[in-house]
């Protein structure tokens, strides 16, 4: 009975397979940890360690200053130098956390925006934490497969998510089984929008006013071009749109490369960008810039170039980054993660990244607190506008 | 940039080292079924830390290069592709392994590979800023059109009843529509499954539907593949090179292929998995002689095989140009520039010229140092197919397992898998081409984008479709295509008709 016996053989394989997809989607259900009450955002992370959120973060910028003046040594290459180890003195540490490595889940693949700031900020905050971080790429559907996944993962802290503003947009959507801005503990946001509308540098619109007015007398008959699904892009042209009292035809494309080539190729008019991912075209002459698209002129590429808040129009949102958790990680974990983050994002190795990348210009930094109450305020806004313009998801009843 | 020059920087005794190592990293994960060249690319990040840009470019250029033809040879052995372009090549190629031709299969493999890369190489170092100009032009509608020209190759995958085909490759593109609508974000198919807003990528789905299915064909009816003994591969001459016949029957087919796959990779996103199966369909559009398709015709083997070579060193020029990706490996070399901050892109070529000359010179000497060491190889690569069934196929599982995974870290992915390898189980009992199934798996984004963004960018107007130049041309090639069998058919019929009864070989 050879064949029998393969086949005995080789199901004992399958088995082992299935058994081994089981546990990647299982997923522990770990004992979520003791809650603490009232999420008090300063008090309740130094009343171990004696002092509040507000003196941590004090002594982090002044460790910082002192890196900065070069009275600390420094080496981002090193394990541990002068300036982590007062770090990890001034930030008080939960009891045994973290007692091993903490995985990020990243909703976008490797070397895309989201895969930077997670690993740039993740440098120095891995030596501060004296633990390895793992960066787990998990792409697909605008970071929400990350998301979901975290959330079938531990609440023990040892999980956490890199998030976007596509996940606000998501949930103003009520596309997800659960809610992101309900259901997720944040923890730091860390970059704000860099969007700038581009056009290319033979375009008929010299200022954005041009293209505003030509809008609002030829309803869609501008192209924009901006991020692919339900993103960020689209509900500010939705927000332009009505306070011209008429409409842009929104183009999108997933990927950076069909953006930039659609507009280059004259298939779209507007290319609505972040200004890290296309300054070369710029320096290169072939793209200019009309207006910055949120509330901050960069000085950098064109101080005459206006804000589209300077002209008073309304910013509903713009394209962050962030951190967050599962809810029910305890208070003292998030106010601890974000301390690191913190002084992580002050630090040389992630200064350079943000300079590269000119994101030091939109700072974006907010508290947990202030993270939430910005995602709450961003999700009832673009609800609005989305019922307002009845925008189809296509969801079934 | 050039080209001389990188050749120099390349053959510097450490770059080349670094690319010999890359090349033979490349031969195993991409002969290895159920590994493919992703897996292996993603897993050289981190080491491009130590190496520097330019050191770690070479290599991963020859990782790519070498995954590229590799990935085929999984194909052709095992009917076990790594990757798109295999699935393209295991149409001619396993057949050819069965009939105990595997050497002239895997010798041709390599060979036409080779001529493909660098074919690729010399036409990008030539005249790559014309067709990049061209290139360029392509909007959503003129992806629309190349994805439907890609569509006409179904028919050119057929075993046997046209019907099956077209039902395998509508269930493709219906498997690419699994997802969040990539424009209007709407959920559609996943049945409440969350992770499976993410879609159905074509990896894991072709490791199921060839490695995976294969396996269970092999368990239900009890038999290994191959079958290959010791006293076979002997047979094999020690370095299989290929013969001068079949060098003279395919080099019109290489040249042809080459072309195409290097226009076709250039265009960013559609890259070279595209690439192979043009390349194919067109060879057996063309061809008079359509019935030796499938069956193991060495054409069917080079054609894919020119193409896709030709199309990785296609890609490179969207990506060295504007930092455009062309696809997942390329991806992945575009983030380990960035990492090492330089930014690929217009300024390239004026910041760091010495890169871009490194890259033009690795991917030639890639190709060279591929058809060496792979020729040289060919009777150890034969070797594999002389693994007892139960442990190879133990092996497979493993390693699809893990090169599923790897990929994007999704559990979901897995399930994907093995409900692939399931369905390509009862598609082979049915003779249903999968390889159809998988051409419309990755052409349905392709062309619903294009479709959906073309109709955008023109204003709701379809004459958009029918009235650029470039979409004019591309459905016309695809128009011609469809009908240049009916055209034989009615030639033949006419030639029966007033000559002596030819057999019938077209339905």
């Amino acid at each position: 009975m050879r064949i029998r016996s393969k086949a005995l053989r080789s199901a004992a394989v399958m088995i082992s397979i299935f058994a081994l997809v089981a546990c990647g989607t299982d997923g522990d259900n770990g004992e979520a940890a003791p809650e603490t009450e009232e999420g008090g955002e300063t008090e309740e992370g130094g009343e171990t360690d004696g002092g509040s959120q507000a003196d941590v973060l004090a002594a982090i910028d002044e460790i910082v200053a002192q890196v900065e003046a070069g009275e600390l040594a420094y080496d981002p290459g090193s394990g541990e130098d002068e300036a982590i180890a007062a770090l990890r003195e001034a930030i008080p540490q939960p009891e045994g956390y973290p007692g091993r490595p903490i995985e990020i889940l990243i909703g976008f693949g490797e070397g895309g925006g989201s895969d930077n700031y997670t690993r740039n900020v993740g440098r120095d905050a891995e030596r501060i934490l004296g633990q390895r971080i793992i960066y787990n790429n998990m792409p697909g559907a605008s970071g929400e497969v990350a998301l979901g996944h975290m959330f079938t993962q531990g609440t023990d802290g040892y999980t956490i998510a890199s998030s976007i503003t596509n996940q606000v947009i998501n949930d103003a959507l009520g596309i997800q089984p659960y809610s992101f801005v309900d259901d997720v503990a944040f923890i730091i946001r860390q970059q704000g929008p860099t969007e700038i509308y581009w056009v290319p540098t033979d375009s008929e619109f010299e200022t954005f006013q041009d293209m505003l007015d030509y809008a609002a007398e030829n309803p869609d008959q501008v192209r924009v071009s901006g991020s692919g699904i339900g993103s960020d892009d689209e509900f500010r042209l939705l927000a332009l749109g009505k306070e011209i009292d008429s409409s842009f035809g929104f183009v999108p494309f997933d990927g950076v490369g069909g953006r930039i080539s659609a507009l280059l190729a004259g298939d779209i008019d507007v290319l609505h960008e972040t200004a890290g991912t296309v300054m070369d075209l710029y320096e290169d002459g072939q793209i200019r810039p009309l207006a910055y698209g949120g509330d901050i002129v960069f000085e950098d590429i064109d101080p005459d170039i206006p804000s589209v808040a300077d002209l008073g129009y309304p910013v509903p949102t713009g394209r962050w980054r962030g951190m967050v958790a599962p809810k029910e990680v305890p208070q003292e974990i998030i106010d601890y993660l974000h301390n690191v983050f913190y002084a992580s994002a002050q630090l040389p190795a992630y200064k350079e990244y943000e300079v590269e990348f000119l994101q030091h210009v939109a700072g974006g930094y907010l508290n947990s607190a202030d993270f939430e109450a910005e995602s709450r305020r961003e999700r009832d806004e673009i609800a609005a506008l989305a019922e307002e313009f009845g925008y189809d998801t296509g969801q079934l009843q | 940039m050039d080209f001389l020059t990188g050749i120099g920087s390349v053959l510097e005794p450490m770059h080349l080292l670094l690319l010999v190592g890359g090349v033979i990293i490349g031969l195993i994960f991409g002969t290895i079924p159920g590994l493919s060249g992703i897996t292996a690319v993603a897993l050289l990040v981190p080491f491009s830390y130590v190496l520097g840009a330019e050191a770690a470019i070479i290599m991963m250029i020859g990782v790519y290069v070498a995954t590229s033809t590799a990935g085929s040879l999984a194909g052709s052995l095992f009917n076990m592709p790594g990757d798109v372009m295999g699935a393209a090549t295991a149409r001619d190629g396993y057949p050819l392994t069965l009939q105990g031709q595997a050497g002239r299969a895997i010798s041709m493999d390599i060979t036409a590979s080779a001529v493909g890369g660098l074919i690729g190489t010399l036409l990008l170092v030539m005249i790559a800023p014309q067709f990049l100009r061209i290139a360029l032009r392509f909007g959503p509608p003129e992806f629309f059109a190349l994805a439907i020209l890609g569509m006409t190759s179904v028919a050119s995958l057929a075993m046997g009843s046209l019907v099956k085909a077209l039902l395998a490759g509508t269930f493709g593109l219906l498997m690419a529509t699994v997802g969040l609508d990539p424009v209007s974000g709407a959920v559609r198919f996943v049945f409440g499954v969350q992770p499976l807003q993410g879609g159905i990528d074509f990896i894991p789905a072709i490791i199921g539907f060839f490695a995976v299915a294969e396996i269970f064909h092999a368990l239900y009816y009890g038999t290994g593949s191959g079958g290959y003994t010791k006293e076979d591969i002997k047979k094999v001459p020690r370095f299989a090179l290929p013969s001068l016949a079949d060098l003279k029957w395919t080099w019109k087919t290489m040249i042809r292929a080459s072309l195409i796959g290097n226009f076709i990779g250039m265009l960013p996103g559609a890259g070279s998995t595209v690439a192979a199966f043009l390349g194919y369909g067109t060879e057996v559009q063309i061809s008079k002689d359509k019935s030796k398709f499938g069956k193991g015709e060495i054409r069917g083997v080079v054609a894919p095989e020119s193409a896709n070579n030709a199309a990785a060193a296609g890609s490179m020029v969207p990506l060295l140009t504007l930092g455009i990706p062309g696809g997942a490996v390329t991806a992945i070399m575009l983030g380990v520039f960035i990492l090492n901050g330089l930014r690929p892109g217009p300024l390239l070529f004026r910041d760091a010229p010495e890169i871009a000359s490194s890259v033009f010179g690795a991917l030639f000497m890639a190709s060279v140092v591929v058809l060496i060491t792979g020729l040289l190889l060919v009777r150890v690569l034969l070797r594999l197919l002389t693994i007892p069934f139960e442990i190879f196929s133990t092996m497979v599982l493993v390693f699809a397992v893990i090169g599923t995974f790897a990929i994007f870290n999704r559990p979901i992915d897995l399930w994907i898998m093995l409900v692939c390898g399931v369905l390509g189980f009862f598609a082979k009992q049915y003779e249903f081409p999968v390889s159809a199934l998988v051409l419309g798996l990755v052409l349905g984004d392709i062309a619903e984008i294009g479709l959906v963004n073309g109709l955008n960018v023109t204003r709701g107007s379809w004459s958009v479709f029918f009235t650029r130049p470039f979409t004019t041309g591309t459905m016309g090639i695809a128009f011609v295509l469809l009908l240049l069998p009916v055209f034989f058919a009615i030639r033949r019929k006419r030639n029966a008709e007033t000559d002596e009864p030819v057999s019938e070989q077209l339905i």
